[in-house]
This record gives structure tokens, sequence and C-alpha cells, in this order.
């Protein structure tokens, strides 16, 4: 347990390290950049809830993640569940708008419809794993590309907006979106459905009894096999993980974005599976790595208005701290 | 004139939690034929791959024609002569017999290209010279067992030249392959060749050494003239200690089991063990323990896959109380869930692989010994686990298993996870449970010391007597002997003698049936 | 008027399935060896990049790719010797590369040039002709290096993988350091990547971020299609060019006047549909041939 930790301090402080050489060394007001990454995302409480805001979909993504890496599986397809989960949600979001629904109980039927979507689209790798020996890895990460590429077409294309100026499809009604919980800061309820998500997945990994098997079935399949558990927690473990990641695709819909736009989901997937690697299987790290991903992004967002920084730095700390967790032989 | 020479070798490893070699010295003269030979998992094959280079010792030294040699390197080993011929087949599949024999010393064109000409030649010489018809351009992966074995010989030959270290290489072969074998090999000798044969195939032994080592549980126990003892005399020699027959259990009267009606509950019906070898039947009544004794290589360890219902074979099938056993009830039976019928057989299975098969090694001793009885606890899963844990700790004190149950199982000595995996297994002398057990034991007693052994043991009598239906897979005759009630010897896939155990007699014929010394069964 | 189109499909078809091909055949060294490499995209990237930085100092097609390979042989070697030598995960190493790489070229050139967006690289634009002419010789020098050569057959045996023996162990037994093969395919990938990034640099005479537009993962999806034999990867990465050469004609022909919503676009996805089922059958078969056994 302490090397686990410990190699994630290291990992995050070599991180932090190179944000402030970089923004020494690149700057013309270093003292301004340093500010602008590490201080002002969390100089005022506007700053504080857009950063929980931001990290409610990535840390949904990341859940998935986990809970694929906990059954055995690496679940390369989550950009693909999030986006076919954004397209879910908007198709169920619209219909309910033209039919006159709204309210908490649409705004969820929105969210499950995403939930379903991007579960649909795990099991088929877990389909085909299981009767034709396929990896999961391989077909999850094929799948997912393709299903990034339908969304896209679809949205830009025939479902696409003809009164709007970009290439997306029709606002959400107001009446269906997230409510906001602070306003004028973004935060939104988002921030804690996916914080009960992670709660909820925290305690099925280490609380119940399906999490043990999960756990046996991730370690030692052979073992978990031959103890005669139930094959079909790993097919579960999918189809939560793509749901998981729907939903994630799903809150940035039904949140401050307000509708679905072609590459909605921006490597939110990935991101989470960065994420997960750096949490850890069993969700408990998850919600800190996500908010340290969303800090990463908004600080170096920040720097480069403030400051004369790429905001691209975040996506090369983010490269370093996976680097450096991966090489202290740390695996989900 | 002394070719090789190895002085108190050791190797510990740290993953089974054994120690592999314990101060081993051997030497081995220009043309001289020596075996070494001992049990299951006394460490001969790891001796063999550290003189080969293929694995670095812990502590001692090498030495070829007096010189040291640079250990754990198979360049070095080479270089000074040593060709080995390892029991698992460590040829690269994707390439050809031609390419095998070449890698590592590839004949060239142009300096970086490989001369497949000159490698085809080379290779085709080879097998002429040694009698192998096999076709230098095919690749390893379509080869038969046999023709792979002729392979890493010739490469074996090729590179090393002097000194030809065998592990097992009769394992996989024929009676006439191995005779042809040991032609060639006896033709090799005769020129100077000096040949270390690891094997525990005792009539080898006697048909091809000059010399023996014996090893047992790491140890050398004895070094001397092939003709010095009798085969029983070696095979008592190997065999690593075993309690006694009065430890376990030959006070029990035996009449009352022979009492017992006879109903079968796991059978094995015209099952195909190895290639070539005639379907196998055997039968575990109920209350009996039926001991199945048979040498690596044997094909106990494929017996042991299709009892514990983990592979399905082609041929035949398993029964268990009666009915097939497919994937679903196999589950069904493993997993213990409160509330089923009383009428619903209890599985149990301890692997010889426990590593692979009867542990997660990351997870905690807890998890590991509730593994069956995870649905035991539903709708108490959250309260932090205090009921498992107190279940988990009587099951472990039921086996003398003293640890925190919230340690990892990867972290316990051999002996330790043994004792966690028959915990399991057994289950706790005090458990109450009406259901007919079916119990697969594979080599159950490695790695435990001699008090453990009587208890599990005394253990297994317990189960047999309630009625369970108990088949003992072991390379070990005496352990067999005093537990089972019935034995049989398996030799080459088959069974080579099946009868009643009385004691002493049988187990001379177990011995011989298992070495092959005998060819019918009883 | 058809057969101009036709041959200037065909043209750009080769040009897009070139820098495939060479990407491909590069991380198939990797994937024979036993410790695929996935950072093709990331090598890609920063190839490109550091294509168009020597085209700053004048430099022409020979030396951009040059450049193309060091850049590419920088980034992989971090994910080579970390997995090799520090027992990262391969894959994730090579997650963490492609993550890394295109914020790095952000950062480097935000800082050297002060734009993090189009840096322009005249003196390295080239004609489709020699950029296939080097890029397809590259190739085919790599084909001949896995097939022919010891080093090759030593990756080969590296990467071996039999039901009880692993690949370091097949290579051990003949005296041969998997890990040196295994480290050496990491750099061969990294700089084939790298210059198959370059040589799109090259065609534009430009780096535009977002330019490899995931064509190093369509690249290893070729690797996954071709198993483990040069000549299928080949013929997929020649495909795949001959799709997204389709695709961007249909683009431009059936021109939506927003750039959105064509079902040519759709074929981009065929390539990874047509994987998967691939993929999907061949298991499928194999699982047939065992249980007939």
């Amino acid at each position: 347990m302490k090397s686990r930790v410990r190699s994630r301090i290291v990992a995050l402080a070599a991180s932090l390290a190179f944000a402030a050489v970089y923004a020494l060394v690149a700057s013309s007001d270093p003292m301004g950049a340093l500010d602008a990454f590490f201080v002002s995302p969390f100089a005022s409480p506007y700053a504080l809830r857009s950063l929980l805001e931001s990290s409610s979909s990535l840390l949904c993504c990341a859940l998935g993640a986990c809970l694929a890496f906990r059954a055995g599986a690496f679940n390369l397809g989550g950009e693909g569940q999030a986006s076919i989960g954004t397209l879910a949600a908007a198709l169920v979001a619209l219909a309910c708008g033209n039919a006159g629904l709204a309210g908490l109980d649409a705004v969820a039927a929105a969210i499950a419809a995403a939930a379903v979507a991007g579960a649909a689209l795990a099991l088929l790798s877990s389909v085909a794993e299981s009767r034709a020996g396929a990896q999961v890895m391989l077909t999850s990460f094929l799948f997912g590309q393709a299903a990034i590429i339908g969304v896209n077409w679809a949205v830009g294309g025939p479902l696409k907006d003809p009164q709007a100026n970009l290439l997306g499809m029709a606002a959400v009604p107001e009446g269906l979106r997230l409510p906001l919980l602070a306003p004028p800061s973004p935060l939104s309820l988002a921030f804690p459905i996916s914080l009960a998500l992670a709660v909820a997945v925290v305690v099925f990994t280490r609380g119940t009894r399906a999490g043990v098997e999960q756990r046996i079935l991730g370690k030692n399949r052979l073992f978990a096999r031959a103890a005669g558990l139930s094959p079909r927690i790993g097919t579960w473990s999918m189809a939560a993980s793509g749901a998981l990641a729907g939903i994630g695709g799903s809150l940035l819909v039904l949140g401050q974005a307000g509708r679905a736009v072609k590459d909605m989901t921006g490597g939110v997937g990935w991101n989470g599976l960065a994420v997960a690697l750096i949490a850890g299987s069993d969700g408990l790290g998850a919600l800190p790595a996500a908010l340290f991903f969303s800090w990463l992004d908004s600080g170096a967002r920040q720097a480069s208005i403030l400051a004369d920084l790429s905001p691209d730095a975040s996506a090369v700390m983010k490269g370093i701290a996976l680097f450096l967790i991966t090489a202290t032989r740390e695996k989900p | 004139m002394e070719l090789l020479a190895c002085e108190k070798i050791s190797k510990y490893f740290s993953e089974t939690a054994t120690l592999a070699n314990d101060r081993i010295s051997l030497s081995l003269e220009e043309g001289e034929r020596r075996a070494v030979v001992g049990e299951n998992g006394a460490g001969k094959s790891t001796l063999g791959r550290i003189l080969a280079g293929l694995a670095m010792p812990d502590s001692g030294e090498i030495r070829v024609r007096g010189r040291s040699i640079e250990r754990g390197s198979v360049r070095a080993a080479e270089a000074a002569g040593i060709g080995f011929v390892p029991q698992v087949s460590l040829l690269a599949g994707e390439l050809t017999a031609a390419e095998n024999i070449a890698l590592g010393r590839e004949p060239r064109a142009m300096g970086i290209f490989v001369s497949r000409r000159k490698a085809y030649i080379e290779a085709a010489l080879l097998f002429e010279r040694f009698g192998l018809s096999i076709d230098p351009e095919a690749l390893v992966s379509s080869l038969s067992a046999a023709e792979r074995r002729g392979v890493e010989i010739a490469r074996a030959l090729a590179r090393g030249g002097e000194i030809l270290i065998l592990d097992e290489p009769t394992s996989i072969l024929s009676e006439a392959e191995s005779e042809r074998l040991f032609e060639l090999l006896g033709r090799l000798t005769d020129e100077g060749k000096a040949m270390l044969l690891i094997t525990h195939r005792l009539a080898e032994v006697r048909r091809f050494a000059d010399t023996l080592t014996v090893l047992r549980q790491g140890r050398v126990v004895a070094d001397e003239s092939a003709a010095h003892r009798s085969e029983d005399e070696l095979s008592n020699l190997m065999a690593r200690e075993a309690p006694s027959r009065k430890a376990g259990g030959e006070g029990r009267p035996r009449a009352e089991n022979a009492r017992r009606p006879c109903a079968p509950m796991l059978e094995l019906r015209d099952v195909i063990i190895a290639p070539g070898a005639k379907p196998l039947r055997l039968t575990v009544n109920r209350g009996e323990v039926l001991g199945v004794a048979a040498l690596a290589g044997n094909g106990l360890g494929r017996l042991e896959d299709y009892a514990s219902g983990l592979a399905r074979p082609r041929m035949g099938e398993l029964l268990v109380a009666g009915s097939h056993l497919h994937e679903a009830r196999r589950r069904k039976i493993r997993q213990l869930v409160p509330g089923q019928a009383s009428s619903c057989i209890r599985f149990g299975y301890v692997p010889s692989d426990r590593e692979a098969r009867g542990l997660c090694l990351s997870a905690s001793v807890r998890d590991n010994i509730l593994a069956l009885r995870l649905r035991e606890f539903r709708g108490r899963d959250y309260l932090g686990g205090r009921l498992r844990d107190k279940a988990a700790l009587e099951a472990a004190l039921g086996l003398g298993l003293l640890s925190e149950v919230q340690s990892t199982a990867g972290s316990l000595s051999g002996g330790n996870r043994q004792r966690l995996v028959l915990a399991r297994e057994l289950g706790s002398a005090n458990e109450l449970s009406s259901r007919a057990r079916v119990l697969v034991l594979a080599e159950p007693l490695q790695g435990l010391d001699l008090a453990a052994q009587a208890l599990v043991l005394e253990r297994i009598r317990d189960l047999a007597d309630e009625g369970a239906a108990i088949l003992f897979l072991s390379s070990n005759v005496e352990e067999i002997i005093t537990i089972s009630d019935r034995v049989a010897a398996l030799y080459r896939g088959e069974i080579a003698y099946e009868g009643p155990n009385e004691g002493g007699s049988t187990a001379k014929r177990l011995l011989s049936a298992m070495t092959g010394a005998q060819g019918s069964a009883a | 008027m058809m057969l101009d189109r036709l041959t200037s499909l065909a043209l750009s078809s080769l040009s897009c399935a070139a820098p495939l091909a060479l990407a491909a055949i590069g991380t198939l060294a990797t994937e024979e060896s036993g410790s695929l490499s996935i950072s093709i995209e990331g090598c890609m990237i920063v190839g490109a990049f550091a294509a168009a930085v020597s085209a700053q100092a004048g430099a022409g097609l020979v030396t951009g790719l040059a450049a193309g390979a060091t850049a590419g042989l920088g980034l992989s070697c971090l994910v080579g010797g970390a997995s090799l030598a520090l027992g990262a995960d391969v894959f994730v190493a090579g997650l963490a590369a492609n993550i890394l790489a295109p914020g790095l070229v952000s950062v480097l050139s935000q800082a050297a040039f002060g734009t993090k967006g189009v840096l322009a690289a005249e003196s390295l634009r080239s004609g489709p002709w020699p950029i296939l002419f080097a890029l397809s010789l590259l190739c085919l020098l790599l084909i001949l290096l896995l097939t022919r050569s010891v080093f090759g057959l030593r990756l080969r045996a590296s990467g071996s993988s039999e039901s009880r023996a692993t690949g370091k162990e097949i290579a051990q037994a003949a005296g041969i350091s998997s890990r040196r093969y295994r480290f050496s395919a990491h750099l061969i990938a990294g700089a084939a990547a790298g210059v198959a990034g370059a040589s799109l640099a090259a065609g534009v005479g430009a780096y535009v971020p977002g330019m490899t537009t995931g064509r190093g993962w369509i690249a290893l999806v070729a690797v996954f299609l071709g198993g483990r034999r040069a000549w299928p990867v080949f013929l997929s990465c020649l495909v795949f060019g001959f799709l997204i050469a389709l695709a961007n004609l249909g683009q431009s022909f059936w021109n939506g006047g927003d750039g959105g919503g064509n079902a040519v676009e759709l074929l981009q996805a065929l390539p990874y549909i047509a994987t998967a089922v691939a993929l999907i059958a061949w298991r499928r078969l194999e699982k047939a041939k065992e249980e007939r056994v």
C-alpha cells in the first residue's frame, strides 16, 4: 500500500516540477505564469466550482475504466462509449422536449439512455471475447473508434441543427439540462452525480462479494474458473464500464454545452483511461486523480491566457505523470 | 578426466517460496553417463538449467575441465561445450527447424543476412547424422513433440559438443523412440562425450547410466554407481518423507469401509490421457480413497485436469454422482450457496499447481480462504467484513495456518500457501454438512512438514469416513499407501495396476507399475 | 477525364498508404519481438514537428525526414526504456507517449516560435513522387531487415510465444538477449513512424497541429489485421490508404458547403470495422480448429 501512494506522490511531484520549470524558462513573466498555473484555479469560488464541474465527465469515464481493469479487461473504447452516450442523451433529451416533458425525470431518462448505449457498445466486445476469443482490448478500441466516426457523422450531418451555425444538433431545452447549483458558476448537478457514482463504485469494489469476485477474476482468471466463479462478472464489468463512459458523455451534453456537437468528447475517454491508470483499480483514487487532471487543464489554460504559455502544457504533465506511474511497476 | 563439475549450487525461488537446489555438488568425466534422479520438485530441472546457463544460481561454482565458467550465461556454457535439451521445448515455433538450429550462430550471407542455404545444409547434415527424418524447412510449430525433441537434441549437439545435459528426454517419446534415443546417446558417449541424464524413470537409469546422483527436496542424498541399488531402494531414497503408516491411520479398521455399498461418485469413462494410450476408466466410490500414483510425465497432470472438470476430454466423459459434469454444473458444485439442496454435491479440488489454480496471490488470505463461500455472507457484506474475517480465521486455524487474514496470499511461505488451499478445500473438522463430497487432491502434501502432513491425512481419513469420495493423486508411493483404500498406478497414460491397498506388497507392485517395469495391469 | 480522376486517386492512395506502411512495418518489428509499441501516433507527431523545425533552418526533404526519424527515435527510446529497463507496462508507456507528444510539440512550438499553430516549412515541401520514393525505399529495406537478416531472425525468436515458454526464455536458450532486440525494435518503430510523420509535413510544406488525423492508430490497426507477417500488413496499409484517399476525394466532391455530414465520412470507419470483423472471424476459426483437434 505504501509504495503505491509513494509512487503516485513522486509522479505528481515530477509533473508539477515540470510546470514550474516550464513557467520559469518559457515565460516572460514567470511569477505571473506560476500564479496563473498554481493559484488561480483555486483563487475564487467561481474557479473552484468550474474545476469541480469540469472533472465530472472525466471522473465517470475514469470509473468505467477502473471497473474494466479490475475484471482484467483493458477497455480502450471509452472514448467511443462516451461519444455514443452524448448522442443517446441528446436524442432522448430532444425527444422529451418535443413531447413536452421536462424536469429531472426527463434528465434522468436521457442519462439512462446514454448509459444503456455505452453499455451496449462495450458489451459487443465482451461478447466477441466470450464467443470468439477476440481480445477485448482490441475490439473495444476498434468498435470505439468506429462509433466516434459514426457519431460525428450523424451529429454533423443528418442530425445537424439546420438553424445553428455550428456542426451540432439542436440545443437541449432549458428544462432538460442539468440544473446549476451555484450560478453564475458552471457547477451543475453533474458533479454530485459523478461523485455519487464514485462512491458507489468504491463501495462495490471494496465492500461487496461481487467486488471480491471481480478482483479475483481480474488477477487470476484460471483460479476464478477453478473456484467456480461465474465468468459473467467479467461481462457485467464491461457493461458497467461502458455505461459509466456513456454517462460521462451525457454529462457533457446536458451540462454547460447544452447540445451535442461534433467531436464533443474531446479526449475525455482517453483522459479517463489515463486517470484510471494513475488512480488504481479500486476507484478510490479516481476522484483526486480526476481533479488533478482537471486542474492541470485549467491551470494550463489560465497560464496561456494570463501569461504566454501553451495551454497544452497540461498534456505534457499528464504524460510525465503516466510515464512515472507505470515505470514504478504499478499495474492497475 | 573431469569434464564438468559443480559445487554447492543453491537456488531459491521466491515466487513459489521453495529452495529448489540446496548446495548440490556433482562431477562428470569424459564418456561418463550419469543420471540425476529424483521426484517431482526435487530440483533436477533447476539444476539442469543452471548448468546449462539458463538460470543463475544464488551460490555455487561450475567448472569445465577444471576452469570456472560464467554462470547464468548460455553463451558461456555453450562455449565451454555444454549442450542442453530442456524438458519444456525452447524452440521458436514460428521459425523453421533449420532457423532454430542456426539461431545465435547464424551462417551469414553478405554480413547481415542469414544464409538460408548454409543453415539448411547444416541442419540437414545434423539430422542425417542422428538418423532423424525432419524437414529443415518445416516450421517447428508443425512438428510433432518427438520431432521437436529431435531438433532440440541436434541443436544441443551442434552447439555444445562435449557435454550433453538432457532433461526428461523420453517423457514424450514412445518406447521405440526412446530406445533409438538411447542408442544414439550411447554412440555419442562412446565418442567421448559426457552425458547427464535427468530423469525419474528408474528403468531408464538401469538401461543407460553408469553413475547416478539422487536428489531429494533439493539436496543430494546419494552419489554412486548405478548398479549399486535396486529400484525399490532407489525409490525409497527419492521419496520425500511421508508420515509412516502408524501416524496416518493404519489403526482404523478397514472393514468399516469394505462394508459400505459401492456408490460411484466420480467416474472417468473411456478417457484418453496420452496420445496413443488406451482409453482409461477410473471410479471413485462413496466413502473411499482411491490413490493414483504416477511419476511426472506419465499423465497425472492430464488426469488431474479431466478429473477436476477444468478440461473437457475430447473422448470419453467425466461423471460426478452419475451425471455428466458440464461447466455450469461444475461451477454450481464448487461454490457453496446457503440454502442449496442437501442433495447438492460439494466438490473440492486441491491443484498440483497451486499458484496458478489454487490461489489469487494478490488477494488477501481471507478472500482466498472464503473463495468458495462468498455467497455465505450475503446481506452482511458491508459490515466491514468482520464476520468474514472470523470465518476465515476459523478455517485457517483448522489447518494450522497462523497468519493475519488481511495479509496477501503472496506473502505466505510455500507451506502456508498449501495450508491455505487445504483449509479452503477440505473444510474444517467441526463443519457440519450432510452434503456428499467429492474431492480431487493432486499432490496435496507438497510443501508441508511432517506434522502438517499427518494432520491433513487424518482429515482426509475423517472425510472418507463421513462418506466423501476422494481421488488422491501423487508421485509419492508412501503417501498413497498410507491413505488409500484402493490404489492404481499410471504409466504412459494408462492404468498399469489397480487393486485394493494391502500395505507393503501393494507398494512394491505400485512402484514397479509406475516405473514401467511391469508390463500389464494386475 | 475519368482516367485522370482514376490516376489521381491511385496516386493519392499511394501517397496516403506509404506513411502508413512505413509506420506499420516499423511497429511490426515491435510486435514480432514481443513488446508491441502503440506509440505510433505520438512518434508521427513529433516527427512531423521535427521536420518542420529543421525546415526553419532551411533543410530539404532528406534532412527533414532524418530529423523526423531522430525525433521519433527519441520518443520511442522513452517508451522502450521505461518498459524494458524499468518494468513499465509497454502498453501504458505507449499511451503516455501518445498523450505527451502533442502537448510537448505545442509547448516547444510556443516557446521557440511563439505559436502553437501552423508552422510553415517551405524548404521541406516536396512533390508526391520523391516522398513516395523515399518512403517505399525505407519500407522495403525494413521488410528485408525483418524477414531475411540475422537481426530479424533473432527479433522474431525473441517474440516467440509458445504455450509453455516465453519469448524471453526461448531467446535465452539460444544465447540471445531478448531485451536488446526488443529495445532495438522500439527504436526502429519510433524512427519509422517519425519519418512517416515527417513525410506528412513535407507533403504539405508545414506542420499543422492535428495533421496526423489518427493515421498512427490506423497503422496500428493494420498491424493487428496483418498478423505477424510483413506482406499482409503492407497490403492492409494499401487498402487503408485507398479508403482514406477515397474519403478525402468524396469530401471535396460532394462538398456539403459546411464540410459536414457526408456519408463518405463514414468510409473512415471502414478500417476499424473491417479489422474488428476480421479479428473476430479469425479467432473464431482458430477456436473451432482447436476444438476439432
